[in-house]
């Protein structure tokens, strides 16, 4: 499943849930309509997804990455992610998001490669700072 | 009184009943012995005066026959009397028989001797003049001392009759005295050790039936060695209680957690839904519109659900534990102060009963303050109701289960006695809408039991305050 919205960021979101992912997909829509969002609902087709677009040649600028996803476990995927695909950290920032907020989590997901972590249920103000952050490094953040 | 105590009473009236008969007996048996020689030896003093008198009467007959007639026989009869008499006169006792008999004797031999050489008339002369005075002087010594002899024996039999009646008596009180002691001894073992065993007997019977809110009945007058097993079988059986209470409610709450754990997890994805898509939509309406008011409340509500789902996370995985020997009394006083706004607000007057000697914990002191301010929190509004009241915080070092103890007790509206055993389960709360998640004492029961603590609550009932006591081990604290 895809949606474009503008070609000039690309952020690949993988997340399972309608909940979560329709109100991302809604925040980047209402404040980054020129950044392109491709969605992953599936943890299996994430590699096959992300080989794709780097066949076609588009290297995303940010992965958001749920933890908790059907078929695959969101610390492997990092993990693997970082090994095969995306190897510099601030070329590709994977900022991970979970339900399952704990310190342990944190720590294991940090380990694995993810270059931040975001608990659900969040704020959209607190959301869209981070998605600045990692997009638009060099806009100075308020 | 002690049955040990008792027992040793009991002894030593049994050992002076004991030596009472001894004596009794010993004082009769000697008496009698003493009374039976006396007898027997006035007896044969009597026998041998009697004998001394009828042969004195018979050898002076034929000491007059042969005197008159001049028979030979009547000579041989005297003699042999004569000698007879001179054997038993030598053992007479009476020292006046003897000289009188002696005199009477030397009387006799001279008339013997004389007899044919002298005349009848001198003859009956000297009989009259000198032989009869001196043989009646002894015939009557003799009679004397029989009666003598006689009103001893009398005299005798009459002290042994009231020996006998001595006896008889000392008999009658034995057996009195023995019925008197054992009918004693029977009633004592009935009442302090048969009736108080039966009862603990009983009890013991009715709480290994499994009713452990049984109470075995106090002797109220008594405080001896079964009054103080029955109370200590009464304390085992109260701590046993509470220690079920605890395993049933560790048990209760340890699922509990878990199954909130769950829920709240499937909650954050929902959860983000509802917050963030109203987020969303707040920003395309301006603040005074009335769509926006109700987004807003919207969004409280979604923030609210996410307060409670994060106390319930914290509550089943319990977070950022850091462990180190902390003042508790520090931690207190830094509750309070952080309190000590909404205290003034509600009249309420705080106590404080440290120990003084109590020893530093290791707990993670952010947690520690937030159970502590869970409970003053809790009685600040149980106190509300009321317009203020007194908490008492009293610490104490309990080395004996090597424990610290910290009592909140306050005197607020109290805890129903249906609702004590829920107090610590999610969600459970008397409190308004919107007041209390229900979770702060839940919490709180999570972080104590990460320190391997105890937290209890008490309450004698609605309206009669309430207490919560916190048990901390002073070794081994946090399992970290």
């Amino acid at each position: 499943m895809e949606e474009i919205v503008k070609k000039t960021k690309l952020v690949v979101l993988i997340e399972d849930d309608p909940d979560v992912f329709g109100v991302v997909l809604g925040i980047f829509g209402v404040k980054f309509g020129d950044v392109k969002v491709v969605h992953i609902d599936n943890g299996s087709e994430v590699f096959e997804h992300v080989s794709s677009l780097l066949q076609n040649g588009a290297s995303p600028d940010l992965i958001i990455l749920d933890l908790m996803l059907p078929g695959a476990n969101g610390f492997e995927i990092c993990s693997k992610l970082r090994e095969k695909f995306f190897v510099d950290k601030r070329k590709v920032p994977i900022l991970a998001i979970t339900g399952y907020d704990s310190v342990e989590n944190k720590r294991k997901i940090l380990q694995a490669g993810a270059t931040d972590y975001l608990p659900k249920p969040f704020d959209i103000e607190v959301f869209v700072k981070k998605i600045k952050k990692y997009l638009f490094p060099e806009v100075k953040q308020i | 009184m002690t049955i040990r105590r008792r027992l040793f009473i009991s002894f030593f009236i049994f050992v002076l009943f004991i030596l009472f008969i001894g004596l009794g007996t010993f004082f009769v048996v000697t008496q009698s012995n003493y009374f039976l020689k006396l007898a027997l030896e006035n007896y044969t003093m009597l026998v041998n005066t009697q004998n001394l008198y009828s042969a004195l009467e018979n050898q002076r007959r034929a000491f007059y026959s042969y005197l008159i007639l001049g028979e030979e026989t009547d000579k041989m009869e005297y003699e042999s009397l004569s000698e007879l008499i001179d054997k038993d006169i030598v053992a007479y006792p009476d020292e006046e028989a003897r000289r009188v008999c002696s005199e009477m004797r030397s009387y006799q031999k001279r008339m013997i001797a004389l007899h044919e050489k002298i005349t009848r008339g001198d003859f009956y002369s000297f009989l009259d003049k000198q032989f009869n005075p001196i043989s009646t002087k002894l015939k009557n010594i003799l009679m004397k001392n029989a009666e003598h002899y006689k009103y001893r024996i009398e005299d005798i039999k009459i002290r042994m009759r009231k020996l006998c009646n001595i006896s008889y008596l000392l008999g009658v009180l034995t057996f009195l005295l023995a019925l008197f002691l054992s009918l004693l001894l029977t009633v004592m073992l009935f009442r302090y050790i048969a009736f108080p065993l039966f009862e603990l007997f009983k009890g013991v019977n009715i709480i290994s039936g499994g009713n452990l809110n049984y109470e075995i009945p106090l002797s109220k007058s008594s405080s001896d060695e079964i009054y103080e097993l029955t109370k200590a079988f009464n304390n085992m059986v109260k701590e046993i209680r509470n220690l079920q209470v605890q395993v049933l409610q560790m048990d209760r709450m340890s699922s509990l957690g878990q199954l909130a754990g769950g829920v709240a997890h499937e909650l954050n994805n929902p959860l983000t839904g509802v917050i963030g898509q109203t987020q969303l939509l707040l920003e395309k309406f301006p603040p005074d519109s009335p769509i926006y008011q109700t987004l807003k409340k919207i969004e409280h509500a979604g923030q609210r659900c996410r307060r409670i789902v994060r106390a319930l996370l914290d509550f089943a995985r319990q977070k950022d534990y850091v462990f180190a020997k902390q003042n508790i009394h520090q931690l207190i006083d830094e509750v309070l102060e952080l309190s000590s706004s909404d205290l003034r607000a509600a009249k309420v007057e705080v106590i404080k009963e440290y120990d003084k000697d109590l020893p530093l914990v290791n707990v993670s002191s952010s947690h520690i303050q937030q159970v502590i301010l869970n409970i003053v929190t809790n009685a600040l509004q149980s106190m509300a109701p009321k317009n203020g009241g007194i908490l008492r915080i009293i610490t104490r070092h309990r080395p004996e289960i090597k424990k610290i103890e910290i009592e909140f007790i306050d005197t607020g509206m109290g805890i129903k006695k249906e609702h004590l055993p829920h107090v610590f389960d999610p969600f459970f709360t008397t409190k308004e809408v919107g007041k209390g998640t229900g979770l702060g004492l839940t919490v709180s029961y999570g972080i104590i039991q990460k320190h391997n603590g105890e937290i209890l609550a008490y309450s004698d009932g609605e309206g009669k305050g309430a207490k919560f006591v916190i048990r901390l081990p002073t070794e081994n604290g946090g399992n970290s």
